[in-house]
């Protein structure tokens, strides 16, 4: 995390690199939420989700000779979880194909609901979950980038090296696909304006 | 202005993020959503769209790491296990080999030293066995016989005869 108290990034995979366990922690203490997060959006399924974001740190640390530049290092983090979750989606797409039901619907569940409203919870993740695996990769990858990492287009189009025309092309036409699906499903309201930004 | 289904500028004005300037200062996005109806709509429909695909925040998990040295150790341990497996694999067939290669080359140069000393005995018509041809004595007959004279021919003995002094 940039900015924040404490060494940088790049300091800690310098750190890394000459064999100091202590930083390459420091930098898997400081994403491991955020990469669980993505992977979540991914997979949904917190078990699944917490075994790609140990193969994104495993991975990190095997190529840290790897990363050039000093800024890109949450790029380089993230990059490394989005390609180890598509993966996992093909891996489970191979084993059980169209068995994407919500047996398997697994996730942080609010604690103060009742017994209906988890049921409920639980549904609609299936549904989003099938709706977003419907997506393309091109669109999929771009828009959980942008929605879950909340990264801008510059940090997207870098991540994946993506021209930042393309990836914000591509962000927009997954929402618009994402919007027809939660439609049909009657996720998405479809409601009056709303009054701006 | 096109509408925001045709250009992705709803999603800029949705992210608050411009990738020139353009929407902002030129677009005059706010006072098109007033006047269209159909981007309004549009754009409620993709901030629903929104809260519906953002997952759950997730909070640190202090065990995470601990999870993660358990699992680097094990990867590190399988990947000295592979190494050796694919040293064992590679180095048990080479060690045959080189054993197999030993041992036909000592026979090879066995063979072939015995072929020797059977060109040799049949060169001097000897089925006699191998010390009485050997290559020393061989080798000296001519310079014997020229110091020596002829040699006498071989008599086989008589039984009971004293040999000759």
């Amino acid at each position: 995390m940039e900015g924040s108290a404490g060494p940088s990034d790049f300091e800690l995979v310098q750190g890394s690199r000459r064999g100091e366990h202590q930083a390459f922690e420091a930098l898997v203490q400081r994403y491991e939420a955020r990469i669980r997060r993505l992977a979540f959006a991914f997979v949904r399924d917190e078990s699944l989700a917490e075994d790609v974001a140990q193969d994104t740190f495993l991975q990190a640390l095997r190529r840290i000779d790897s990363l050039k530049q000093a800024t890109s290092v949450r790029s380089w983090l993230f990059s490394i979880a989005v390609n180890r979750a598509r993966d996992e989606l093909r891996r489970r797409a191979r084993w059980a194909p169209g068995d994407f039901g919500s047996d398997a619907e697994q996730g942080p569940v609010a604690t103060d609901q009742s017994g209906e409203e988890r049921v409920m919870q639980l549904q609609l993740r299936g549904h989003l979950r099938r709706v977003i695996d419907e997506l393309p990769d091109r669109y999929r990858v771009p828009l959980l980038l942008k929605e879950v990492e909340e990264m801008t287009y510059a940090e997207i189009a870098r991540t994946l090296g993506i021209p930042m025309g393309t990836a914000q092309i591509r962000i927009h036409r997954a929402r618009l696909r994402l919007r027809e699906s939660l439609k049909k499903l009657g996720l998405v309201a479809g409601k009056e304006a709303e009054g701006n930004a | 202005m096109t509408c925001g289904r045709e250009d992705a500028w709803l999603s800029e004005y949705l992210d608050g993020e411009t990738l020139d300037g353009k929407t902002a200062d030129a677009m005059d996005p706010d006072g098109h959503l007033e006047s269209c109806v159909d981007c309004g709509r549009l754009l409620a429909e993709l901030r629903e769209v929104r809260v519906l695909v953002r997952p759950p925040k997730v909070e640190p998990d202090p065990f995470f790491l601990t999870r993660f040295r358990a699992r680097r150790e094990k990867a590190s341990r399988l990947e000295r296990e592979s190494w050796r497996r694919v040293a064992v694999r590679l180095l048990l067939p080479a060690t045959a080999a080189a054993a197999v290669m030993a041992v036909v080359t000592v026979g090879l140069g066995e063979r072939e030293r015995e072929s020797f000393w059977d060109l040799e005995r049949h060169a001097l018509g000897a089925g006699s066995p191998r010390v009485q041809s050997a290559p020393l004595a061989s080798d000296l007959e001519p310079f014997l016989a020229a110091a020596l004279g002829p040699r006498e021919p071989v008599r086989p003995r008589v039984a009971g005869e004293q040999p000759r002094r």
